[in-house]
């Protein structure tokens, strides 16, 4: 074991644990009053008009016409307003803010708002954008983007297929289910507005005020508080109730509060976008699969949002862990006047794994080929080149990632049991997770620097990314103190400031320690050299690899720095009288290059797990006429710790070349892989073939033969 | 806004009963919720209310040869905790929610709260439980599947508390319980049974069987257990066909946000062909 890897205790531990944290519920600035959102209740129509009833003293409304610049959440298109102006497009759509000192009074206000809507027939799946005509709800189109992508030669093998096996699926929304809702406080001097609140990328923030104040950055300052979760729904949605605060204080001169009670979180943020993916597979007479049709369609809400960019990741991750010469991969986000479909960990993954596992699974069913084995033949190894034509520089260890799985797990006997006892399952994944942002996404938008000061024997780390839960106070000490081989206490590090953090990227996409991680092991490297120095601090932005390569036109090349690799298998029985599923274990294996923290790794991996888990078979999300219908924690149905089964994880060694230490990125790929491992399990259980997730008792109900 | 009141007695709070219309607090873990409001604000309680679980003259478990009493301010933790109740009616208790609401709900609010899926309901209902209820005028008793009268009703009067609820103290040669909700805690049942039977060589002497969330109320299998008592044990799957064609008479499941009216059917089906065929061998 490396040395970086000994666990630690975590530096956020003792505040949460104790209950000393601040987090931006508890805090309370002196003069602090509260914001309410009146949102949309219809989803889709003309705003006829709308009256307000008479505000007392100390009570504002804030509105598109307090914007001073751009009514524009600032993410990839220029399409969601901060404030709806004459239109709404989903149930919960932010109209205005009632704002004061008296949570009573602003409720009575909201009660009193009347509102004239002019009903637009709804566009509310991804069926329906397929098929439908103008007024479209992005441009003039039915949605916001569609690609496609190729390798090899795909037509001359389709001529050349003797057999083709095609599969579609679907997957349903789910719910980040952070235990802290979305929670902002702004404060306003007269000068300089400051938002402090739950967020996982302050310069998103930032560049949202930008956008919608038209001020200069210097006006500016964003700083993350102790935050209770935020697996990507703290990722782009908090530009809105940072700006909407903002906008409150301004108007009010007061320190303002915006926390969303849970209903209204569950209702109206971001949420992981449901799918209908399908897959085409043709072999050729010796049941070689020679190429393979990939469609992937997503729905994306009513704003472009993220969009686009988890269709990509999708559409790269759908051909999965395997060397197929010949595909044709096409994705389209479809605009719907549902909620705003957004980053979730995984983003866009986990539909593709669940899409090409379950298609793999069902290959080797044809086949009658071992399920593991059938997969192996078709790993990507290092020199072979990806879906989007990079080549993989790094070793590629999935063989033994697959051998370790199939021991511990004892894979391939119960396999062979279970095919003659009944209701008892046994299914795998094998997955990828590219670590960091797509394509040169790194280098050409992001540019992140991070910032070390040395002050006599005192160090301290100055970047933007944040602390999720996942332990970054901890390892970025840890990475930067092995480095300068000094004593951890001697380094210090903060909740992110705007004010003297750089710019080091948003904390997503599996990437701070991969991408922030290195950057601030070259300048400890640096610092090291000038240790004699008293005081200094020393600057480092990320500078592309010059091994990689990538054209974001026709999506050719790495499309990720670096990928993180694993194994699921999951054992099942299914209950004869309740059909419910009864998960007997799940083991795990992952190639995540070095861990930096043992113990922070395996909460990650559990976590990740279990998030899953409730993905595969619990988290049921549906959205009714564009209302979502489990929008409490009574009837969105998360893992209780009843409901988590034994984990056993594993990790290979095969030390990443770029990260720091030989680590790469983590957050993401425990979640990946869970729910293929699990429906191939309960297929095998239940003889029918599983195609949506998350799978019910009910639907098990259907599929079950007894 | 609305009134509060903290009677020092069961006496008084039958007083503020009777001349204030107000809304009984038990333990609060369902009205909480169902009037739940803004984060930082009052709940929005329709009426005024009267809290009453801190009553400690309506905290104790009495218990004789022949019955056992609870008061209607006994938490379920106190139920579950006492060791002179026998261990099959602690079985659908210990199931309820989480910790925390363990150590704040009463079967008294449960029943009162009358809904179709309440975890206590099945089993009060197979043993036959009464409820008394009291007013400052005097007291009534109910058999339970009288006293709730549909999904959120009972006889409940506006001037009357229930005080106390009475069941059998007796054990059972056989007794099944199955709670399915849509996780393994803190979950709303989807669909639950309650079974108790008495075998006496070979042969069924009594059986009760209740099933929850599958109707408006709890509903009591009375005919099929009048079908089975008398019957012989070999008897039994011969009869089960019958038998669950009448369960899946008397039984209204509906589709909701938690399970679907053709998947509550078939698993009652299930769990009562679970409890008739294999539980009553064992």
């Amino acid at each position: 074991m490396s040395k970086i890897s000994e666990s630690i205790k975590r530096y956020d531990f003792e505040d949460k644990i104790q209950g000393k944290a601040i987090y931006t519920p508890d805090f309370h600035p002196e003069g602090m009053i509260f914001a309410k959102t009146f949102r949309s209740k219809v989803s889709r129509a003309k705003i006829l008009s709308l009256q307000l009833p008479p505000l007392p003293k100390g009570y504002f409304i804030v509105d598109h016409h307090d914007i001073p610049a751009k009514n524009i959440v600032p993410v990839v298109f220029e399409d969601q307003p901060v404030f709806a102006v004459d239109e709404v497009n989903y149930i919960g759509e932010p109209i205005l803010l009632v704002v004061g000192p008296e949570k009573r009074v602003i409720l009575e206000i909201m009660n009193n708002i009347s509102i004239e809507y002019q009903i637009i027939q709804p566009i509310l799946s991804i069926e329906e954008a397929e098929t439908c005509s103008a007024p479209f709800i992005f441009n003039n189109k039915p949605y916001f983007v569609d690609y496609e992508y190729h390798k090899g030669n795909f037509d001359d093998s389709v001529r050349r297929a003797k057999r083709v096996i095609s599969d579609e699926f679907k997957t349903g929304y789910q719910e980040q289910a952070y235990l802290e809702t979305q929670s902002m406080v702004a404060t306003y001097d007269g000068h300089t507005v400051c938002v402090q609140g739950s967020m996982q990328c302050p310069y998103y923030i930032v560049e949202a005020l930008k956008v919608a104040l038209g001020w200069n950055e210097s006006r500016i300052r964003v700083i993350q508080m102790p935050t209770g979760g935020a697996f990507g729904g703290k990722e782009e949605f908090p530009s809105i109730p940072g700006v909407h605060a903002a906008l409150a204080a301004i108007k009010s001169k007061r320190p303002v509060k915006l926390v969303y009670d849970r209903q209204e979180d569950i209702q109206c943020s971001s949420k992981r976008h449901p799918s209908i993916i399908s897959i085409k597979s043709y072999l050729d007479e010796n049941d070689e699969i020679i190429a393979r049709d990939i469609d992937v369609k997503l729905d994306g809400g009513a704003y472009a949002g993220l969009s686009s960019v988890v269709l990509q990741r999708s559409i790269f991750a759908a051909a999965g862990c395997y060397n197929i010469e010949n595909l044709f991969v096409r994705g389209t986000a479809y605009a719907t006047n549902n909620v705003v479909s957004g980053a979730f960990r995984g983003f866009g993954g986990p539909q593709a794994f669940y899409a090409i596992e379950m298609h793999m699974e069902n290959i080797a069913k044809q086949l009658k080929k071992d399920p593991i084995e059938l997969r192996r033949k078709y790993f990507v190894k290092q020199g072979d080149t990806s879906s989007t034509q990079g080549t993989f520089h790094d070793p590629i260890v999935l063989d033994l990632i697959a051998n370790e799985v199939i021991a511990m797990s004892d894979f391939k006997s119960k396999r062979l049991r279970f095919e003659s006892e009944k209701l008892k399952g046994i299914g795998c994944s094998i997955f990828y997770h590219g670590c960091g942002f797509t394509g040169a996404g790194e280098a050409e938008l992001i540019k992140p620097s991070v910032r070390i000061k040395k002050e006599k024997s005192e160090i301290e780390i100055f970047i933007s990314s944040t602390e999720i839960g996942q332990g970054v106070l901890t390892t970025m000490r840890k990475i930067v103190s092995s480095t300068l081989e000094i004593p951890i206490d001697h380094v210090h590090h903060n909740y992110p400031d705007s004010r003297d953090c750089p710019d080091s990227g948003p904390t997503v996409a599996s990437r701070t320690v991969l991408i922030v991680g290195r950057l601030l092991q070259d300048c400890a490297i640096e610092m090291k050299k000038r240790w004699n120095e008293e005081s200094f601090e020393i600057i480092q932005s990320y500078v592309y690899p010059s091994h990689l390569r990538w054209d974001n036109q026709i999506f050719k090349g790495n499309a990720y720095p670096d990928y993180s690799w694993g194994a699921n298998v999951v054992e099942v029985e299914i209950n004869a009288d309740t059909y419910e599923i009864d998960v007997k274990g799940i083991w795990a294996v992952y190639d995540i290059g070095i861990p930096i923290d043992d113990k922070i790794v395996k909460g990650q991996i559990e976590g990740g797990i279990v998030q899953g888990l409730g993905y595969a078979m619990m988290e049921v999300l549906e959205s009714k006429k564009g209302k979502l219908s489990q929008d409490t924690f009574t009837t969105y149905i998360i893992p209780s710790s009843l409901d988590i089964p034994p984990i056993y994880s594993k990790l290979v060694k095969n030390p990443s070349t770029i990260g720091p230490f030989g680590a790469r990125g983590l957050g993401e790929i425990p979640l990946v892989g869970v729910a293929p491992a699990l429906a191939c399990a309960v297929q095998q259980a239940i003889g029918t073939n599983i195609t949506k997730i998350p799978i019910t008792p009910e639907d098990i109900m259907k599929g079950v033969q007894l | 806004m609305v009134r509060s009141f903290k009677p020092a007695s069961l006496l008084e709070a039958l007083h503020i009963r009777k001349d204030n219309d107000v809304m009984v607090y038990g333990g609060g873990s369902d009205v909480m919720i169902k009037y739940r409001s803004w984060s930082g604000t009052p709940a929005q309680f329709p009426k005024d209310v009267l809290y009453i679980g801190h009553l400690e003259e309506l905290k104790s478990i009495d218990i004789s040869d022949s019955e056992i009493a609870i008061g209607a301010t006994v938490s379920y933790a106190q139920f579950l905790q006492d060791e002179r109740i026998p261990i099959e009616y602690k079985r659908p208790i210990e199931q309820i929610g989480s910790v925390a609401i363990r150590n704040i709900g009463t079967f008294a609010g449960n029943i009162c709260n009358a809904s179709p899926a309440g975890d206590t309901l099945p089993m009060l209902y197979a043993l036959n439980a009464k409820v008394i209820v009291m007013s400052t005028v005097g007291k009534r008793e109910f058999a339970i599947e009288n006293f709730i009268t549909g999904p959120g009703s009972t006889c409940l009067k506006n001037d009357e508390i229930l005080t106390h609820i009475i069941i059998p103290n007796k054990t059972y040669s056989h007794s099944y319980y199955c709670k399915v909700g849509t996780r393994k805690a803190n979950a709303i049942s989807k669909v639950s049974v309650f079974a108790i039977a008495d075998v006496f060589k070979h042969q069924v002497t009594d059986i009760r069987i209740a099933i929850g969330s599958c109707g408006p109320t709890v509903i009591r299998l009375k005919d099929v257990e009048a079908k089975i008592i008398g019957s012989k044990m070999s008897d039994l799957d011969l009869m089960i066909e019958s038998v669950l064609m009448m369960v899946d008479d008397k039984i209204v499941p509906i589709d909701d946000v938690r399970s679907t009216k053709i998947y509550r059917s078939k698993v009652a089906l299930n769990l009562i062909e679970a409890f008739l065929i294999k539980e009553l061998r064992q």
